[in-house]
């Protein structure tokens, strides 16, 4: 946009919120791929550098609470502007969830760092994360670029992680029933895949919130949904039925 | 005066007081401008304005200064015709009645459409007489204890009765400018009117007394319909269910208030509302 306020100082107050909102979606994407690596290499170091950041990403999210309480009184914005900054307090909500998912990720990689066979599972895992990791970037894309086309694309790439995420959650019940010796690295990477998935709503969230500072709505129609693992049993024979 | 004819839908119309407020767009408006052009000497000010008021509720007409939106404001109970080269085109009816028709007694239009204006002006008189003048000249009470009902009443719901029922010989120059404002309204329904227009009501007032006017139109709308011209959007935003943007003497965009402040649907309205130009 090249139009300006009359005041200077409230485009000044905007850049700044979308300047924190940027660089704390920067850091939570870069919160979960280092989460995802960690994983993979079962590196507890690097999982702990993980949980240690965390509370940047919740200093992010106390700033601006703090900036937009402050320009909602300051300022009393309307219209498009009322929307970004409304919304900017909503990312930083979501923002701040995702980054938690990203430590508790980590906690567990802390966790199993001592076991092995982790391998395949994880790697399985960091492909679905991986696909979340694109929705995020794009997503922030998306709101530097007040790119409502490229939010909407995020939005029906959920669907994709759902479907990983069902077929992760099958496979891990199916390796609990095959050898009860591992019920309890199986529950840790349910929670672990979960996890991802979940990151991967907050990313759709955010998607639906850049919409709606552009539009003045939220998406039309339903949020496109692929997650069938809540309908999953896995018997002792190892077969499985979907209800 | 010239008056162009243009065409108005039929309407089927309740002008009862004590009808009850409803949303539904299908109730006959209490106000239709159609077509409606000014101009001072030649010179237009508001050009083809179309824009229906809802009966029981408040309309912010909102806009920068010299957009039109008072000029428009003082057409609807004839101000402009006290101004010397205005000239004002189209139709404007009040409960589907020609506000501009030959046969209207102006006086009596007046009474119906009261005015508060945005420098309190009460008359070097008392306070009691300054309410009841309107009735007394309207013909509205002949005996004594009428007229201080009316008083009384006017003074209650302009929400002034408790600070000067003690004192109602007392000059209405000595009140405070709020007060001054809230004995203006209480003069402006005590001849009960329909319609209540308000010019800048609050501009001269501290936020206390801001705040207690905004209260009152609240109140009121139960009972009155509302136009207020103000160049406070948070006020508008604050009172009005309904507020429509003049720009360059033209009506821009007219929605309810929530939606002109959230998602309003033309640019002009945007960068008025967020405070930005070009």
């Amino acid at each position: 946009m090249n139009e300006r306020h009359i005041v200077s100082a409230y485009d000044e107050d905007l850049r700044q919120l979308e300047t924190l909102v940027s660089e704390m979606g920067g850091l939570v994407e870069s919160q979960l791929a280092t989460a995802l690596d960690a994983l993979v290499q079962l590196d507890p170091d690097t999982a702990k550098d993980v949980i240690q950041r965390d509370k940047i990403v919740d200093d992010y999210e106390t700033r601006i609470d703090k900036h937009t309480t402050e320009m909602l009184v300051l300022r009393q914005p309307m219209a498009q502007d009322l929307r970004v900054i409304l919304v900017a307090l909503k990312l930083a909500s979501n923002l701040e969830r995702m980054g938690d998912y990203a430590k508790n990720i980590s906690k567990r990689t802390v966790t199993l760092s001592g076991t092995t066979n982790v391998t395949s599972a994880a790697q399985s895992i960091k492909s679905m994360g991986d696909k979340v990791l694109e929705m995020i970037k794009e997503v922030l894309d998306a709101y530097a670029r007040r790119d409502g086309e490229l939010a909407s694309t995020v939005i029906l790439k959920d669907e994709d992680v759902d479907r990983m995420h069902t077929n992760l959650f099958r496979e891990f019940l199916e390796m609990m029933t095959a050898d009860p010796q591992h019920i309890s690295l199986g529950t840790h990477l349910i929670f672990i895949a979960k996890d991802v998935e979940r990151v991967g709503d907050h990313a759709t969230n955010v998607a639906e919130k850049i919409h709606y500072m552009l539009e003045g709505s939220m998406p039309e129609g339903d949020r496109p949904k692929d997650d069938r693992s809540s309908g999953i049993l896995v018997d002792a024979a190892g077969g499985d039925t979907q209800s | 005066m010239m008056l162009e004819r243009t065409h108005v839908q039929p309407l089927t119309v309740n002008s009862s007081r004590d009808e009850p407020s409803t949303d539904d767009a299908s109730v006959a408006p209490k106000i239709r401008a159609s077509g409606v052009n000014v101009s001072y000497s030649g010179r237009l000010a508001i050009n083809n304005v179309n824009l229906d008021i809802k009966a029981k509720s408040v309309t912010a007409l909102i806009g920068p200064s010299g957009c039109g939106k008072t000029t428009f404001l003082r057409c609807i109970n004839r101000m402009n015709d006290l101004i010397e080269g205005c000239e004002v085109t189209g139709n404007i009816t009040l409960d589907n009645e020609d506000v501009y028709g030959s046969d209207v007694d102006v006086v009596v239009l007046r009474r119906r459409i009261g005015m508060v204006f945005q420098k309190h002006n009460p008359f070097p008189k008392s306070i009691y007489e300054n309410v009841a003048y309107g009735p007394r000249i309207h013909g509205q009470a002949t005996k004594g204890d009428d007229l201080n009902q009316i008083v009384e009443r006017s003074l209650v719901r302009a929400g002034l009765w408790d600070e000067v029922k003690d004192r109602l010989d007392a000059p209405a120059t000595g009140l405070s400018g709020g007060q001054q404002q809230r004995l203006c309204i209480a003069r402006a329904i005590a001849v009960e009117p329909d319609v209540i227009l308000m010019d800048e009501p609050c501009s001269a007032l501290d936020p206390i007394a801001t705040a207690r006017i905004e209260e009152l139109i609240d109140d009121l709308k139960t009972k009155y319909t509302i136009v207020i011209v103000t160049h406070s959007m948070q006020q508008a935003a604050r009172v009005s269910q309904r507020t429509a943007f003049f720009h360059l003497g033209e009506l821009v965009e007219e929605n309810e208030a929530k939606i002109i402040f959230t998602n309003p649907s033309d640019e002009r309205t945007r960068a008025y509302v967020t405070g930005s130009i070009g």
